[in-house]
């Protein structure tokens, strides 16, 4: 017994493991290029993998006390944060919507959201760029906060409406037979019942918007209010130089917040994955 | 003390309304300070200091005019998005960087500075034809001409003189220098990729065999036994070189030259100052040459970068008046002294004795422009040019060669691309 769990322990991890180092292998890759010194760097006779002449914080020192990286990183969080609340609020009331009250066309209007969604950044940039400067808008952080639910508010839609066809009606049901409204019934049955859908709608979205590019880099000029996807990218390469060690080290540490993030709730994303998974 | 998820989402929450509320301040607040601000969008150049000459230009003129300055610079790739945005939007920076042939592109929404180079060419003299060819569309002055870049031969005097070869003077040269350098386990590297510095090599590689995308009246030209000649030398270069600069971007040649292995290369002065501002080991060996002459001459491609005004900033005069400032003998000294000899000047005026002069090394650049061309040469600057030029279409001819493509199918390729930009047969 005690042999063949093992067995299937090691299976298990066997399996896992090109899986872990696929993923791990980036974070593992800019961590060893952030710690080498720049003659290090620039030796391609030497390990990659490896720091042999002695680690440096030169690059993180360089990031912080020379670029905004704080700044960026500051309204990076904040922009992505603040879209998600609004993005997951407006997508749950559609979601709701589609998924459950029956109207005309309501199978279009979900096609719809979601080929809304498809229509790439690098078309819609241009419009929205004279309806920010129409708003005033153009380099301020308001102008990403405005934008960013037009591709996440269709993108969080899309998963709750089939998160939420996952619920049985029978539970929504009873609520309203015993005198819930139907604003009711999504408070306090179908929400808590949805929150693992919700959180990975939720997820998701937080890392759209704190990975956008197109929008940081054209709507946002001022070096203090860049995201650090654009601050990152635009103030370390320099010409033909590029400041190796602490773009990898920006790197890194920026994708720190969405690494929390997701390990904070790795059992509600599992769970609305596989919910949405397993939709009949 | 164990931190609970609730625990710690609470701790954030509040942390993260706090620092949004500090953050996100309403448009008019942030617009807040003096009631003019110029605008300036440059592109970052591999010398910073670049950046700060163009801000200490700016911040002390702001002083004389009441004004703001807000200097912004961004990765240069990243410049033609940020145009595009801002023409759309028909708002944003008042000044704007022009590189080489984005004056005809952006033609239609740029004010005439005609009053602007008259001003300055009265007081200094004419621009470099190369630096005119830049800015001048139309019968108009769209671009005030600020500064170029330039590319020389980058070599290791210490490695070249192991295998017993002087600086090559001619492509062959380096070909024969090649060879031996790659058994010495230091080969050159020149990209032959989809990186600029790729075009900026290969262009006048392709113009010293005689060979050219167009003729003067933008007819193609690149079907031609010149061209041919030039692809069968690269070949046989190539099989000198390390086969990773198929992949390089236009950090290649400066890692390549960096790393201590690499011999020779092309490129603006940056590997040059890296290496002597990072005290590298190796940066006494270090220097430069001109770049490689084929049978035809020499030939030289410049970076050029200039100021455009857009027609819907709300600061044309003021801006002009400050692109006048921009040419002035303390404003000039400024520029070339932090320009570290990779900006160099686009009025002979200032390219008499820059301030870079002085090092051997860079002193080869004085009078560079005064040779240079665009990568329409001979053709005129136009959209075209600077879609091939976007497009890679060269550097991608070359590396279809290398890799085994006969000569036939490579410009047959590179043709059709550029009958697909728009060039005429």
């Amino acid at each position: 017994m005690v042999r063949s769990s093992r067995r299937r322990v090691a299976i298990a991890y066997l399996t896992a493991a090109p899986f872990v180092i696929f993923a791990v292998f980036p974070f593992i890759w800019m961590l060893v290029a952030s710690l080498k010194q720049d003659v290090e760097l620039y030796d391609l006779a030497q390990n990659p993998f490896l720091v042999r002449a002695g680690i440096t914080w030169e690059h993180y020192h360089f990031l912080f006390t020379h670029t905004a990286f704080p700044l960026w990183l500051r309204n990076s969080t904040v922009v992505a944060a603040t879209t998600t609340v609004v993005s997951v609020v407006l997508a749950v009331l559609a979601a709701y919507a589609l998924a459950r009250l029956r109207f005309p066309l309501a199978e279009a209007t979900t096609t719809f959201v979601f080929i809304v969604y498809l229509v790439p950044t690098t078309l819609l940039f241009l419009p929205l760029a004279r309806l920010m400067a129409l708003f005033h808008l153009s380099n301020t952080l308001w102008s990403l906060i405005v934008t960013y639910p037009a591709f996440m508010v269709p993108f969080a839609t899309w998963m709750l409406t089939a998160y939420f066809t996952t619920i049985p009606r029978d539970v929504e049901e009873s609520a309203l037979v015993d005198g819930c409204t139907r604003a009711g019934a999504l408070r306090h049955v179908v929400l808590p019942l949805a929150r693992p859908g919700i959180i990975t709608a939720a997820l998701f979205g937080f890392t759209l918007a704190y990975s956008e590019f197109i929008y940081s880099l054209t709507f946002i000029s001022t070096t203090d209010l860049k995201t650090v996807t654009t601050g990152v990218v635009v103030d370390l390469i320099r010409g033909d130089f590029f400041y190796w060690g602490s773009l990898m080290g920006g790197a890194l540490v920026a994708s720190l917040p969405v690494v929390v993030l997701f390990s904070l709730f790795l059992d509600h994303y599992v769970a609305g994955l596989t919910a949405g998974a397993v939709r009949g | 003390m164990k931190i609970t998820r609730r625990g710690f989402l609470k701790a954030a929450g509040g942390a993260g309304l706090a620092v949004a509320a500090g953050t996100l301040r309403w448009p008019h607040r942030v617009a807040a300070g003096p009631s003019t601000t110029l605008r300036l969008l440059g592109h970052s150049a591999f010398n910073e200091d670049s950046d700060k000459a163009i801000a200490k230009i700016g911040n002390d003129f702001a002083a004389q005019h009441s004004a703001a300055f807000a200097g912004d610079f961004i990765d240069q790739p990243e410049v033609a998005a940020k145009l595009t945005a801002e023409e759309q939007a028909r708002s944003g920076h008042d000044i704007i960087d022009l590189q080489d042939n984005l004056p005809t592109i952006h033609k239609d929404y740029l004010v005439p500075l005609d009053d602007v180079v008259a001003d300055i060419s009265k007081q200094f003299g004419n621009f470099y034809q190369v630096a005119k060819d830049s800015g001048y569309v139309d019968g108009h002055w769209l671009a005030l001409p600020w500064i170029g870049n330039g590319t020389l031969g980058v070599y290791r005097a210490d490695y070249f003189g192991q295998v017993g070869e002087q600086p090559p003077a001619t492509w062959d040269d380096l070909l024969r220098a090649a060879g031996k350098l790659k058994k010495a386990g230091h080969p050159v590297g020149l990209p032959i990729s989809q990186c600029e510095d790729a075009n900026s090599i290969l262009f006048p590689l392709l113009w010293s065999f005689g060979a050219s995308v167009a003729d003067a009246k933008a007819k193609l030209t690149l079907d031609s036994p010149q061209t041919r000649a030039a692809l069968s030398y690269v070949r046989k270069l190539f099989s000198q070189m390390d086969a990773t600069v198929l992949s390089w971007d236009d950090s290649g040649n400066n890692k390549h030259m960096l790393s201590g292995r690499g011999s020779y290369t092309i490129n603006a002065p940056s590997i040059y100052l890296r290496a002597h501002r990072e005290k590298m080991p190796f940066a006494p060996s270090v220097r430069h040459t001109l770049a490689p002459s084929g049978p035809k001459g020499r030939f030289f491609y410049a970076d050029i970068h200039g100021w455009g005004v857009f027609k819907f900033s709300p600061n044309i005069d003021l801006a002009k008046q400050f692109l006048r400032s921009m040419f002035t003998e303390a404003s000039q000294k400024t520029a070339l002294t932090l320009g570290s000899g990779y900006d160099m000047p686009v009025l002979p005026h200032f390219d008499q004795n820059p301030p870079y002069a002085p090092d051997p090394n860079l002193r080869l650049l004085v009078g560079f422009m005064r040779n240079a061309h665009l990568v329409a040469y001979p053709a005129p600057p136009s959209a075209l040019a600077e879609k091939a030029y976007q497009t890679y279409v060269i550097p991608n001819m070359f590396a279809k060669a290398v890799q085994g493509a006969s000569d036939k199918d490579a410009i047959a390729s590179a043709v059709t691309a550029l009958t697909d930009i728009g060039y005429m047969k």
